[in-house]
């Protein structure tokens, strides 16, 4: 293409370019040369400090912590989600005014406000005001403090993950299972097959791509999930609930270490980017292979 | 005996009546192929022998017991279908393995992982290794097994799809219009090689096909179907030549038949307009009836008959057609003639000769009329 030509189409692409510049390219290469600095929120210049950033998180020892609650929330919340909405896209499959109705219903946590629908989560879990709390005292048991016990917050959080999320993947696995043949079906139940037999042989080959796209979309969104931690424990109790992405805004925001938080960015920027890599790497060339 | 015995079977979508109370033999071993026109209820009826469909009222029957309530996948049967259905994920040889697997193996063992690790059934699974390597070699299909569906050619995955359905010796062979998306050259030579595993498997077969040559090529009968009702069950020459209806006569005539309004007279004489025809039918005169003849039953330039004029030729080689427009009544009519027969140029005046045998005439109602030949002097 010419200069000439080209030029009506980069002058187009201008707005979209700065605005991405100043929101995202700027950001991202702020955000890595504070990681390598010591500026803090003061009036003094920034100075180059090498790898101190990333010595002071590592001689903190709460990294690992941090790491092992992001990547337990993350499995409990992506495998939680994929079943979930595998189930409910093969127990809504079948159109009948019931059945949409419940597909609806089962969109609605995904359309609402998070923040809104969280508080009232912590209304529901609350172990005294609770509705559950009020159940378990009825039947003379003693109610569960879901969000203040350490072994309960983080899997109580994935739960709640799951019940926003669950809605988009089951759509997706149902427009799935539209797309499958109804000939193919039916030769498979000819064939001698019963209802177990027809899901392992047709419908989840069909629903294999459509389930690593869930997965990656999920595993982004776990990895994300900063209004759940923020909301329901900020981080406790005792850190047990602590993920990468709540403690880059605690450093920031809280103990006003705005270059470790960069640091700790920085380390989130490689575990997402390890993500995608194997996900185009091996997961892609694998479906395709198949 | 896997006879099936199709009972007063009828089906309604709603207030559409797709099936009228048909009712149909397949005796053991018969290729059988259900032909008409679409829409006719030609697939909904197999889907219903199938149990993927249920029927509004009637029974089929095989082999004597009800299959009224039974699961598709306890019927015995296997389907071909148009689009052949094949799973998409698996090889071509676990495509065919399947039907095996899944009546052979205990569940736990069909599990592609499981199966590894369990000891048990290990020797029936070679059993089905080698019936799916026989019944390849037997459809020429070995070289391509281990290729999925994606990868096969259409003629590899009907071969692939007609192994699927006949590697289990079902007591019934279902095919829905199984070649209808294969080229012409393909869909001949894959006629006659499913007509002759057929033969060499000894499977009943029920053959759904809208093309009135695979039917009339393929089968040893034919039922033709129209509308929801069963027009005619014959063996294909039988169907041919003594068609019970106008229906069937017209479904079974290329490039169409042709049709002449016919009087009759006193003592069942009838006329063509001006001309007596040398055919006499037991009937009330004053009756209409339609005379139906074949383009191939009618010769051109005889002495007598009906006078016409060419208004059109059609070269196909092995033949041609010749588009005639009659002087009393100008109906169009086409004629067939063989190759070697002196083709009359475009615009020639000539009569028309049909061969009175093969005429075939239909009351009001479009029955078939009986009707006695005359001697040609006493026409005159």
């Amino acid at each position: 293409m010419s200069t000439r030509a080209a030029f009506p189409g980069l002058l187009m692409a201008l707005p979209a370019a700065l605005a991405l510049l100043a929101l995202l390219y700027l950001p991202f290469f702020g955000t890595v040369l504070l990681a390598f600095s010591d500026w803090s929120f003061t009036p003094a210049p920034p100075r180059f400090v090498g790898l101190a950033n990333f010595e002071r998180i590592l001689a903190e020892g709460r990294l690992q912590g941090t790491l092992g609650n992001t990547l337990l929330f993350a499995l409990m919340a992506v495998c939680g989600t994929l079943l979930t909405g595998l189930c409910a896209a093969l127990a809504l499959e079948r159109r009948t005014v019931l059945n949409g109705l419940l597909r609806s219903v089962a969109l609605l946590p995904l359309m609402s406000a998070s923040v809104a629908m969280l508080l009232v989560w912590e209304m529901m879990l609350n172990p005294i005001v609770g509705p559950g709390a009020t159940l378990f005292a009825l039947f003379g048991g003693t109610p569960l403090h879901w969000l203040g016990e350490p072994r309960l917050a983080l899997p109580t959080l994935a739960v709640i993950f799951v019940w926003q999320n669950f809605g988009l993947a089951m759509v997706l696995f149902l427009a799935g299972l539209a797309g499958t043949e109804a000939q193919i079906r039916e030769a498979v139940r000819i064939d001698g097959a019963g209802w177990a037999d027809e899901l392992r042989i047709v419908r989840l080959p069909a629903l294999a791509p459509i389930a690593l796209f869930v997965f990656v979309v999920a595993l982004i969104r776990a990895l994300q999930a900063f209004d759940l931690v923020a909301v329901l424990t900020r981080g406790g109790p005792d850190g047990a609930s602590r993920t990468l992405i709540y403690a880059i805004f605690e450093e920031a925001f809280r103990y006003f270490r705005a270059d470790v938080a960069a640091a700790l960015s920085l380390v989130f920027f490689c575990l997402v980017a390890a993500i995608v890599l194997t996900k185009v790497l091996v997961l892609d060339r694998a479906m395709r292979g198949s | 005996m896997p006879d099936l015995a199709i009972r007063g079977v009828s089906k309604q979508f709603g207030r559409a009546r797709i099936l009228d109370d048909v009712t149909l033999d397949v005796v053991d071993g018969e290729f059988l192929a259900l032909l008409g026109p679409s829409g006719c209820g030609k697939t909904t009826l197999l889907r219903i022998v199938a149990g993927l469909e249920e029927p509004s009222g009637g029974e089929v029957r095989l082999g004597g017991t009800s299959l009224m309530g039974v699961p598709p996948r306890e019927r015995n049967l296997a389907m071909v279908f148009q689009s052949y259905a094949l799973y998409p994920a698996l090889t071509a040889r676990r495509n065919i393995a399947v039907p095996l697997e899944l009546r052979r193996l205990p569940f736990l063992g069909r599990l592609p992982l499981l199966r590894r690790l369990l000891p048990g059934p290990s020797g029936r699974r070679r059993e089905i290794e080698a019936e799916v390597a026989a019944m390849a070699a037997l459809l020429h299909i070995e070289p391509h097994l281990d290729r999925r569906p994606a990868q096969l050619s259409g003629g590899q995955r009907q071969r692939v799809a007609l192994a699927r359905a006949m590697v289990r010796q079902p007591l019934l062979f279902l095919m829905d219009e199984p070649l209808s998306n294969l080229d012409a050259a393909l869909r001949g030579a894959m006629r006659i090689e499913i007509v002759r595993l057929q033969r060499r498997l000894g499977v009943t077969c029920l053959y759904v096909t809208h093309d009135h040559a695979e039917a009339l090529g393929m089968a040893d009968r034919v039922a033709v179907l129209a509308e929801g009702r069963l027009q005619q069950v014959a063996p294909p020459a039988e169907l041919y030549e003594h068609p019970a209806n106008l229906f069937v006569a017209r479904f079974l005539a290329r490039p169409r038949l042709n049709e002449f309004p016919l009087h009759v007279a006193e003592g069942g004489v009838l006329r063509f307009g001006a001309h007596r025809l040398p055919l006499i039918a037991d009937i009330a005169p004053g009756a209409t009836l339609t005379l139906g003849l074949r383009a191939e039953d009618l010769a051109l330039g005889g002495p007598e008959g009906p006078a016409a004029t060419v208004e059109h030729l059609e070269h196909h080689g092995p033949e041609s057609l010749v588009h005639l427009r009659l002087e009393e009544g100008g109906a169009e009519i086409v004629a067939r003639l063989a190759r070697g027969e002196s083709m009359p140029p475009r615009g020639a005046r000539l009569h028309v000769s049909p061969d009175w045998s093969r005429a075939h005439l239909f009351d009001a109602a479009g029955q078939a009329v009986a009707t006695r030949r005359i001697a040609a002097e006493a026409v005159a």
